[in-house]
Formats: structure tokens, C-alpha cells, sequence
């Protein structure tokens, strides 16, 4: 029964350890992703003022925006973009 | 034709089945898992409709999903992207559930559900503009789509006219009034989608003293367009959302546990009366626009009944509908009837008047779950007796759990999963806040009155309009009525309705017609079924531990009564897990 409870222990701790060490190397890749990836397309962007968002608010009279029509088709509904 | 409607993985996953555009059965995930807001896929809700219906799903004609999860990607990457490096950390761990599910959502409905057909995936402004318009009672309507966030939309309007929706104009993220709400709400020391109610009901408390400084972050327009100064908000990048100049303006983030002030209520009741400002501008702009005589309004901040009550008073449109659940988990439904109507070109042939679309339970049913538990019972001989005692209970200050027929669709109970009790005794509040609800004491409760004796008590629109029914409208108490029904009377002297028609729920509307004939005053207090931080009941098991655990006196279970006193035996206390919501 102890050896039972001791095995019990061990391997709930070596499911908090590997938890740990995917967080680890997970956190590890996606930071070079977004350093390299997010980070690079950024900076260049912003040199060539491009802006992902629009943050500021302007002068506009308005701030709406002119929704496009959008396609009826079907299969136009069938794509996830 | 069997079309079935799946939102998830944001807040609140739902599933809503209809056969030939009628609703076959619809429910959220958190019922069935017993987690409040269950954002993972509804796998439970579904089987649930697909067991209702009698079917597998593979006899499902389409399967409908809530928004473009791509677009939606897009604009994550997007946030990325513009604040770089402050999103770092986010981006880290966001990214993840991108990556394993919500990206992959085509391949987790066929796998979870072994189904072949076709599945589409419809805008997210579209589903909530779907959600009221194609159920509600007008050939024609502008429609208002108003909530944090979709793929980008965050405000969208448009009109509807036969089974067709066009969405003419929205706002784009960053720039919402629901994350605006959501901001406040955690800046109040509340749980962001989750709490936004909390913080109406503690606007009622406040005076605006604070609106200028919420008027320095939002611009509105005439026109009802708004856009907000980003420089206050970190939601784009982080997961605390007030950002150090919103914090400098309105102070600190209250911390858990840390006494509400009067300056927390006035923060809270400026923000519900800028929120305001900028709903009726939109909303007059649309009418004037539109031309048209009917509105429908979907998305979270629909939920904001104070704002509702008095849309139709200050808009110019003659007519209101919001479907029961307007949030996310109606954006099922939405997506469901879109395809129904919009794409498959289907005619209109159903008015969402009733909420009852959940599982159910026979007299057998819960006989065998008491017998099985060994709890004391007594079972009533007819409907009529039922409701004499249980009026009889009410009037004498019992809090009676009240479990009947089909749980409803949406966020409120509406007399099928209800606690209900004396609006007139004034401890009432008191006493549901604190034995039984274990909340806050700033809370009020619903007062649910038959429909056409609403006008004796309420200041309410004339005929009063559906989404009354799915109390989603806040109307003034008249002043020489606020003294009879103390308990449900808000410290504005106002309450938030549920007006009731015999067809929706005959025992229930029966039971508080007796009610008004024992006391006088046909209302009754109606709150939901449940703990503080726990999702309403849906089994008899969830409602006899939800009465076992707090201060309910006695629950009726379709014919049966059990009475608390009697099975002390299986008592516990449930402050502690309220307390640690």
C-alpha cells in the first residue's frame, strides 16, 4: 500500500515536472517567434508607417466604417476567413 | 432539416439545434459542466440537443459556427504586431489555444462529432444580428450588434428585412464600448465578462461625478460613432485592461475583498450613463437613417437592461426586441438561423416568445433521483394544490426553490430554475443576499409580474415590449407602489422586470396570479437558482445540492416538494465556495 502511494507521488510529480519543462521550452520558441517573427515585421512595418490598429483617436468627422457588401454565395460561408 | 449552432472558445460556448427554422433545443456548456462562462467546446450541450431531437449528428443537415476564426486571427496578430514588445508575454501565452484549438475548429467539430457535412463559419456581428432579427416579430428592423469584440467589429448596424440582414456600417476594434465596460468593470475590482452586471446594478448607487474624466477617453460623435484614447488602456496588448493613465484618473484597482466606495459607485455610475450616451446616439442616428419603426439589438451590451428600459423613450423607434440570450451563447442560435434564413433562403417562420429550450425533467424523472438519494418528500396531488401551498410558503417569508419544465435559454432564469420569494417583506434583500445568494448587498432583485398588470406598477413602455419577458428591461417602480414590493425596489426606485404571459409558463404565471390573490400584490421576487460564482442549476441533483448548501427553505421539483428542514442530513455550507469565486 506505501509503495503503492509512493509510486502514486512520484508520478504525479513527474507530470507537474514535464508540465513544467513543455511550459518551459514552449514559452522558449514562441518568445524567439514573436522576437523574430512579430518583432522584425513590426519594426520594418512601422518604418514604412504602416499601422496595424487604429489607435488614435482622430479628426474624423465620423468614425464609422463603410461595411463592404459582402458576397452571398454559400461557399463563400464555408471558409473560415 | 436538422442546422446546429456552436459558439466557443471565447466566453459562454453554447449550442442551439433547430429543425426546419423551428428551435428544437438550445443550452450553454456551463450547465452541464458546472463552470461558470465554459468557453471549451459545448460538447455537452450539444449531445444534449442531439438527444432531444432524437437524432446522431450525422443526420445534421449543417453545422453553423459563430465567427471566421481566421479574420479573428488576423486581427490578434494584428494587436501583436502594433505593440510590439509590450505583447510579448500574451503573445506567449495566447498563442497556444490558437494553435491547438482555435484554429483547428473545423477539425474538432468533425472529429468530436463524427460529421462529414458542411460547416459554416459566419461573422460574428452577423450571428448576433441573426440572433434577434431573424426570431423576432418584424418583417423589418434596423439591428444594432453591440459587444467587446468579434473579428473586428465591435459595433455594427445594418437592417433587416425578410430573411435578409445587411450590416452597413461598425466600429473596429480597438474602439468598444463593451471593452470600455469590461475596463471599468475590472478596474472595479469585478471579473471581466463575468461581472458587468455587478457594476449596472452599483451605477444606481452613484452620481456621475465622474463623467467628464470618462469623456476625456471616449469621443462620440453625433452620428453615435465613438472611439476611445487608446493611451488608457492596455487591453491590447495585456491582460490587465486599465492602463496607467486610466488608473491615475480614476485611482487604484480595487483589490479582491476591499470595501465597494462611494467613489467605486460613482466611477460605476459614470460609466453606465457615458455607456448610455453613446447606445442612444447610435441608436437615434440609426433610426433617423434607417427609417425604420423596429429595432433588434444583440451582443453583451445588450444585456444592459438600465440602457434598454429606456431605448424606445429616447430613440424615437416604436418597437424593441433582444433575444434572451444576447451575449455569445445566443450567437449560436444566431449562426444556426443565419443559415437557415440568410444562405439556405429559408422564409421566416418563428418568434422567439418563450425562453424554454433546455433539458427537462419528467415527475419519474426526479422521483427516482429522490428515491435513489433517500430523500424526504411529499408529492402534490394536483397543480392547483401545488400552487396554493407554494403561494402560502411565500407569503410567510419562505425562499422557495422553484424547478419546473425546461431550463431557460440565455443568462436569466425566468420561472423554470428560479428562487422565489415575498417581495414585501422590506428584510427580503437582505436576507436572499446574504443566506442564500451570498453576494453582494448592493444587488438587487427581479420583481416578475404578469404582463398586462406590469402597467399598474411599473413605468413601463406601452404594450410591453418582449425582451420584458427575457428581463432585459429596467423600468422606474411607480412611486406609491415602491412602498409594497420594498424587497425588489432598487435603490432608484427602479426594478428589473420580468413580465410573464400565461402561454409561456402556466404553472409558474398560475402561481403568482395566487400570489396577488393571498397578498394583494401579484409579484413575486425571482432570482436564479444558483450560488454566488456557480452556473444555474439544470439537474434536480444541482438544484437539491444548491438548496442543501444555502438558506432555501423548501424546492419544488415538478410535483414534488422537498423540504430542507427535513434532510439535514445532507446540509452543507456553501459561503465557502461563493467566497472563493
Amino acid at each position: 500500500m506505501a509503495g503503492k502511494n509512493v509510486a502514486k507521488r512520484a508520478y504525479g510529480g513527474f507530470l507537474w515536472l514535464s508540465g513544467k519543462l513543455r511550459d518551459m521550452i514552449n514559452f522558449i520558441i514562441l518568445s524567439a517567434v514573436y522576437f523574430l517573427g512579430i518583432g522584425l515585421t513590426s519594426v520594418f512595418a512601422k518604418l514604412f508607417g504602416k499601422r496595424f490598429l487604429n489607435v488614435k483617436k482622430g479628426r474624423a468627422r465620423s468614425y464609422w466604417v463603410k461595411k463592404p457588401a459582402y458576397n452571398e454565395k454559400k461557399e463563400d460561408f464555408l471558409n473560415q476567413f | 432539416m436538422y442546422i446546429l449552432g456552436i459558439s466557443c472558445f471565447y466566453h459562454d460556448a453554447a449550442a442551439f439545434l433547430i429543425r426546419d427554422g423551428l428551435p428544437v433545443a438550445g443550452a450553454a456548456e456551463e450547465r452541464f459542466t458546472r463552470k461558470k462562462h465554459d468557453t471549451s467546446f459545448p460538447i455537452n450541450a450539444i449531445n444534449y440537443c442531439l438527444k432531444e431531437a432524437g437524432i446522431s449528428a450525422d443526420l445534421l443537415s449543417y453545422v453553423a459556427f459563430y465567427e471566421k476564426p481566421v479574420l479573428k486571427f488576423e486581427r490578434v496578430l494584428s494587436q501583436h504586431l502594433e505593440t510590439f514588445p509590450k505583447s510579448w508575454v500574451t503573445f506567449c501565452t495566447s498563442i497556444q489555444s490558437w494553435i491547438s484549438e482555435k484554429l483547428r475548429v473545423e477539425s474538432i467539430i468533425r472529429k468530436k462529432l463524427r460529421y462529414r457535412g458542411k460547416i459554416f463559419f459566419i461573422e460574428h456581428h452577423l450571428c448576433h444580428a441573426a440572433s434577434c432579427f431573424f426570431v423576432s416579430p418584424f418583417k423589418r428592423a434596423a439591428i444594432l450588434a453591440v459587444d467587446g469584440v468579434g473579428e473586428w467589429a465591435t459595433t455594427s448596424i445594418g437592417i433587416g428585412s425578410d430573411n435578409r440582414i445587411s450590416l452597413k456600417k461598425e466600429i473596429v476594434f480597438p474602439h468598444s464600448i463593451g471593452l470600455l465596460y469590461s475596463t471599468a468593470t475590472a478596474h472595479l475590482g469585478f471579473k471581466v465578462n463575468n461581472d458587468e452586471y455587478k457594476v449596472m446594478g452599483l451605477s444606481a448607487y452613484g452620481k456621475p461625478r465622474y463623467y467628464n474624466n470618462f469623456k476625456k477617453i471616449i469621443d462620440i460623435k453625433e452620428d453615435g460613432s465613438f472611439a476611445l484614447d487608446m493611451s488608457y488602456f492596455d487591453y491590447p496588448f495585456g491582460k490587465k485592461m486599465p492602463g496607467r493613465k486610466y488608473i491615475m484618473e480614476f485611482g487604484p484597482i480595487r483589490k479582491k475583498g476591499e470595501p465597494i466606495t462611494k467613489m467605486h459607485m460613482d466611477i460605476a455610475a459614470s460609466l453606465q450613463k457615458v455607456t448610455e450616451e453613446a447606445i442612444f446616439k447610435i441608436i437615434s442616428n440609426l433610426r433617423k437613417e434607417s427609417g425604420e419603426e423596429n429595432l433588434c439589438i444583440a451582443g453583451g451590451v445588450a444585456l444592459n437592461s438600465v440602457a434598454n428600459g429606456k431605448i424606445l423613450k429616447k430613440s424615437g423607434f416604436k418597437k424593441i426586441f433582444i433575444q434572451p440570450a444576447a451575449g455569445d451563447d445566443g450567437a449560436s442560435l444566431g449562426a444556426a438561423y443565419f443559415t437557415w434564413n440568410f444562405i439556405l433562403k429559408k422564409k421566416r417562420t418563428y418568434v422567439m416568445d418563450s425562453a424554454s429550450w433546455g433539458p427537462s425533467f419528467s415527475d419519474n424523472e426526479i422521483k427516482k433521483f429522490l428515491d435513489d438519494k433517500g430523500i424526504k418528500y411529499n408529492r402534490y396531488r394536483s397543480a392547483s394544490a401545488l400552487i396554493k401551498d407554494v403561494s402560502k410558503r411565500i407569503l410567510a417569508g419562505k425562499v422557495v426553490g422553484w424547478f419546473q419544465g425546461r431550463m431557460e435559454w440565455g443568462p436569466r432564469a425566468l420561472g423554470n430554475r428560479s428562487i422565489l420569494a415575498n417581495p414585501r417583506i422590506p428584510e427580503m434583500k437582505e436576507i436572499l443576499n446574504s443566506k442564500v445568494k451570498h453576494r453582494e448587498e448592493f444587488r438587487p432583485f427581479a420583481p416578475a409580474v404578469p404582463a398586462w398588470l406590469a402597467r399598474r406598477y411599473f413605468e413601463c413602455d406601452f404594450p410591453v415590449p418582449i425582451p420584458a419577458d427575457f428581463m432585459l428591461m429596467v423600468y422606474p417602480i411607480k412611486k406609491d407602489k415602491q412602498k409594497l414590493i420594498p424587497a425588489v425596489t432598487h435603490i432608484d426606485g427602479t426594478g428589473r422586470l420580468q413580465t410573464i404571459r400565461r402561454f409561456q409558463n402556466p404553472l409558474y404565471y398560475d402561481l403568482i396570479m395566487q400570489f396577488g390573490r393571498d397578498s394583494k400584490v401579484p409579484i413575486l421576487i425571482n432570482t436564479s437558482f444558483n450560488i454566488r460564482g456557480e452556473p444555474i442549476v439544470c439537474t434536480p441533483e444541482d438544484a437539491y445540492k444548491c438548496m442543501m448548501g444555502t438558506g432555501i427553505d423548501c424546492t419544488v421539483m415538478g410535483s414534488f416538494f422537498v423540504e430542507r428542514k427535513n434532510n439535514l442530513r445532507d446540509a452543507w455550507d456553501s459561503e465557502g465556495v461563493s467566497r472563493n469565486e
